[in-house]
């Protein structure tokens, strides 16, 4: 059986289950925009430490192959929701720390883009183009790569709390003397097309976005008619390298940035350990979710130490 | 030059830094607030090159004249209520990214370089580390006994110094332990382990305070530190 969790009201997460009914496959979802009505206990398997899922529809009895995650935010800061939600990714997470079935993909090692400047250095480390990049706040040395760099230079948030990329142009350069207040993430402007590689497992999805902006899910989300995203291709060096970076990172399914300049540099911007894949293959008709059930569909139960 | 953040009550932190200062070892201390929120920085990256400086009273230290750094930080820090509480919020998150990158990407010896889930405080990640280091010395886990003390062990390095009256004989896994301290950034680590025939594992403290440990214990774990760093 493949356990669900995340929230009904996701995307992704839908559009999997969808899948899942379509291929008949048992299945059961915990959807964390009722975390009140599950628990997770904790419980001996054979031995070892194991856990069982209960409320919902899960009864704690059938033993899970393998676990697709998303974990549900709270939408609204009331803290009663706040609380029980914290309460069962805790529970959740204690539960992944030892599960012996797959997860897609484990928390614990979907944080490398917290730090978008550290995740550029693991890039790098395994053979990607990657941007120059300056973390700062102190206002004369941004200005100092705004120069080095010719004035081509984008500005966007250090952690992954969502922010857009915005080219530092001359009329913004005035703002750097708030940068004290809260250091910032400068990278070398690369104009050009964007891509995206969604990894799944040895899989790899590759899909070209043209758009007028800097950050195209500016432009998709004020429904710009003009962008257009399809299916494409990459050499396969490049393909490898993105199946290689993900695995080394723990995770089964990512989503790899890059952008191409006319030049025909290729350069990685970021991994992304849960991409809205359902975004990319509505638009390409790239079949990204029936390769993620497709993964988790070929796991056994018996060595399971999750039951749900 | 050597870099200490701890606050001025860690008493690890206060031994390491007489240990430097004895040994005539320029080093510099500074709280959590301190880093976080008085100390401008620049980190840059340009292919697999790293560099940058910490703008510190007196003058730039360049990330490359680091000798090594002692992280003792409590994860209290939150930023000035002179900012909304979203902006407060965002503030937190893209320093402590920051400063996540500037440890992790330093060459210098430092200790611990923790991971994500240290630094988020994710209630699950000593769960992780307990699970890892067992299955790596072969060791079971079990649950902590409150009517049975541990027998408490400092590890730095591989190296074993026990806090409790009573010893637990693991040399013979110490390898395996120093390979995973190397692998897992955490250095310097207190292991809680049952007193039984057979030793397992109860817990791990990434980042043990040693408050209310002898000067002689902290003193030989600061020895440790300081030869790890150097």
């Amino acid at each position: 059986m493949i356990l669900v969790v995340g929230s009904a009201s996701d995307t992704v997460a839908s559009a999997l289950v969808r899948q899942l009914r379509e291929t008949g496959h048992p299945f059961q979802v915990l959807d964390e925009d009722h975390p009140e009505r599950y628990s997770v206990q904790p419980d001996r398997v054979a031995g070892r430490p194991g856990y069982r899922v209960l409320g919902g529809g899960c009864d704690g009895a059938s033993p899970v192959g393998s676990i697709f995650l998303r974990h549900a935010v709270a939408g609204r800061l009331d803290p009663g929701r706040v609380a029980s939600l914290g309460k069962l990714h805790e529970q959740l997470n204690r539960m992944l720390a030892v599960a012996r079935c797959p997860t897609v993909n484990l928390p614990a090692n979907a944080g490398s883009n917290y730090s978008k400047p550290f995740q550029v250095g693991l890039m790098a480390e395994a053979g990607f183009d990657v941007p120059r990049s300056l973390v700062t706040n102190i206002p004369e040395n941004a200005r100092r790569f705004y120069d080095e760099l010719g004035g081509r230079v984008i500005f966007k948030g250090i952690s992954n709390v969502a922010t857009f990329a915005q080219v530092l142009t001359p009329d913004k350069l005035d703002r750097l003397d708030r940068l004290p207040d809260c250091p910032t993430l400068f990278q070398e402007y690369v104009a050009g097309v964007d891509y995206r590689v969604h990894v799944v497992g040895d899989e790899a999805f590759v899909t070209r976005l043209r758009s007028r902006g800097e950050d195209y899910r500016r432009d998709a989300r004020a429904g710009d008619p003009d962008l257009i995203i399809e299916p494409a291709s990459m050499d396969e060096r490049t393909v490898a390298r993105c199946i290689e970076i993900t695995r080394r990172l723990g995770l089964v399914v990512s989503g790899i940035d890059f952008k191409e300049s006319p030049e025909g540099r290729l350069v990685a911007l970021e991994v992304n350990p849960y991409p809205q894949f359902t975004f990319y293959e509505g638009r390409s008709g790239q079949p990204i979710t029936r390769a993620v059930v497709s993964y988790l569909t070929r796991h056994p139960t018996d060595s399971s130490n999750v039951f749900a | 030059m050597f870099l200490i953040l701890a606050e001025s009550g860690d008493p690890l932190a206060t031994q390491v830094e007489n240990l430097f200062e004895t040994q005539g070892r320029p080093a510099r201390r500074l709280s959590e607030k301190e880093l976080m929120e008085e100390t401008p920085l620049a980190i840059e990256r340009d292919g697999g090159r790293f560099g940058g400086l910490l703008r510190l009273p007196g003058g730039d230290l360049p990330l490359d004249q680091l000798s090594g750094v002692l992280v003792r930080m409590r994860r209290r820090w939150w930023p000035s209520s002179g900012f909304e509480p979203a902006d407060q919020m965002f503030v937190y998150h893209e320093t402590t990214a920051a400063v996540f990158c500037l440890l992790a990407g330093l060459r210098c010896p430092v200790m611990n370089r923790f991971d994500l889930g240290w630094w988020l405080c994710d209630p699950a990640y000593p769960e992780r580390l307990r699970e890892e280091l067992a299955d790596r010395l072969g060791w079971s886990l079990i649950e902590a006994d409150p009517e049975c003390e541990p027998v408490r062990v400092y590890a730095v390095d591989g190296r074993l110094i026990p806090a409790s009256g009573q010893a637990v004989s693991f040399e013979d896994r110490a390898a395996a332990l120093a390979e995973w301290q190397r692998r897992s950034g955490l250095r310097i680590c207190r292991l809680d382990v049952s007193s039984g025939a057979e030793p397992a594992l109860e817990a791990i403290d990434p980042c043990p305070s040693l408050v209310g440990e002898s000067a002689d214990l902290i003193g030989r774990v600061a020895a440790a530190a300081v030869e790890g760093l150097a």
